[in-house]
């Protein structure tokens, strides 16, 4: 549980990267605005922006496969729910 | 196993993107500057700090999911190949000398049985000889091979009875003996009980009546007065009809001939049959 919890908050981490790599040009101000990109910039932004929508495809990924498993999990307890409540009613 | 993949991925992904921003920042120092440079290396080693934790955390967790489903062995089994294999031939020492004893057993009861069916075939079982093979109980119900009444040509069958049952038959006495004695007790058992009723045979009340019930054949089971022959050959007559002025009262009829006046004792009925008894049943 709690490893899972790290590699969940690893992944917010990269995705926290990812949009600090896209603002990082014009937030330190190595891009001056109006200007064309220079070859820095380009690098961060599309780095960035690639790490970030990965990080969220992944934390996508995960959450999915989470629930996922949670009703993996409660499809055998309903199935048995159900056959315990036709047993009942039939008797 | 889709979130884990998913982790590794992204992980993975970033543990490339960090590397590429390092390399980047290293390679093409002089054409990004100062602050962009240290930028990129610094993020991009962060970058790679976390995502090889996250990696090792998405590793580790998966491994742990596929061992709890029984896909992967356990890394360290809880006990040592050593121990196993003493406790293996300890299992299969205790294995065998169940089954000596075992047959053993079996060996003592074929034998037994054996033994039975031999004195069996030879001859009657005495009482003693039965008393040892098949128990005192049924020793007891056992008839001797002299006894005139149960001797047969066949060897006589060891019958089990209780061990507190009467001994009908036996060496002790005749049988129609015991008998006599027996009636004679139940006799004088009962002989209070006759003198108390007298001698006489104890009668029962007779049933009471049945109570008439209101149905199309209850006006045949009522009582009908006794008529003399010069009333039945007379016609009957019926009042004529028309309002009344005054209802009738309705007699209650009678149920028995025990039960009317007294009058009707004398074997005549008083009471006039109308016609409204005959509606009233």
């Amino acid at each position: 549980m709690v490893v899972s919890r790290v590699g969940l908050a690893g992944l917010v981490a990269v995705f926290a990267a990812g949009v600090w790599l896209v603002a990082a040009p014009f937030a330190v101000g190595y891009q001056v605005a109006g200007a064309g990109w220079t070859g820095a910039t380009k690098t961060d932004v599309i780095t960035g922006g690639l790490l970030a929508v990965a990080a969220f495809a992944g934390l996508f990924g995960v959450t999915a496969g989470r629930v996922g498993e949670l009703y993996a999990d409660a499809r055998p307890a309903a199935s048995l729910a159900a056959t315990a409540d036709r047993e009942n009613s039939g008797s | 196993m889709t979130r884990y993949l998913s982790g590794l991925c992204v992980a993975g992904l970033g543990l490339c993107g960090g590397g590429w921003l390092v390399v980047a920042a290293v390679a093409f120092r002089g054409e990004s500057g100062g602050r962009a440079g240290r930028v990129n290396v610094l993020t991009g080693a962060a970058l790679v700090a976390v995502c090889c934790l996250s990696l090792v955390c998405w590793s580790c967790a998966w491994r742990r999911r596929l061992r709890a489903d029984g896909v992967l062995a356990d890394r360290f089994p809880l006990v040592s190949r050593r121990e196993a294999r003493r406790s293996r031939r300890a299992r299969g020492r205790d294995e065998r000398r169940t089954a000596r004893l075992a047959e053993r057993s079996a060996r003592g009861a074929r034998r037994a049985a054996r033994r039975a069916a031999r004195l069996t075939a030879g001859g009657a079982l005495g009482e003693a000889g039965a008393a040892s093979v098949l128990g005192e109980g049924v020793a007891l119900g056992v008839a001797a091979g002299g006894d005139e009444q149960y001797a047969t040509a066949e060897p006589a069958l060891a019958v089990p009875a209780p061990a507190a049952a009467p001994v009908v038959a036996g060496d002790e006495g005749k049988p129609g003996e015991l008998a006599t004695e027996l009636i004679s007790e139940i006799r004088s058992m009962l002989e209070p009980l006759l003198a108390a009723t007298g001698g006489q045979p104890m009668t029962l009340p007779p049933p009471a009546a049945p109570l008439p019930r209101r149905s199309p054949f209850a006006s045949d089971l009522r009582p009908r007065p006794r008529l003399t022959a010069a009333e039945l050959a007379a016609p009957r007559v019926r009042p004529a009809p028309g309002p009344s002025p005054r209802p009738t009262p309705r007699s209650i009829p009678r149920l028995a001939p025990g039960f009317g006046p007294a009058d009707t004792t004398a074997g005549t009925w008083t009471g006039a049959s109308t016609d409204e008894e005959d509606a009233w049943w």
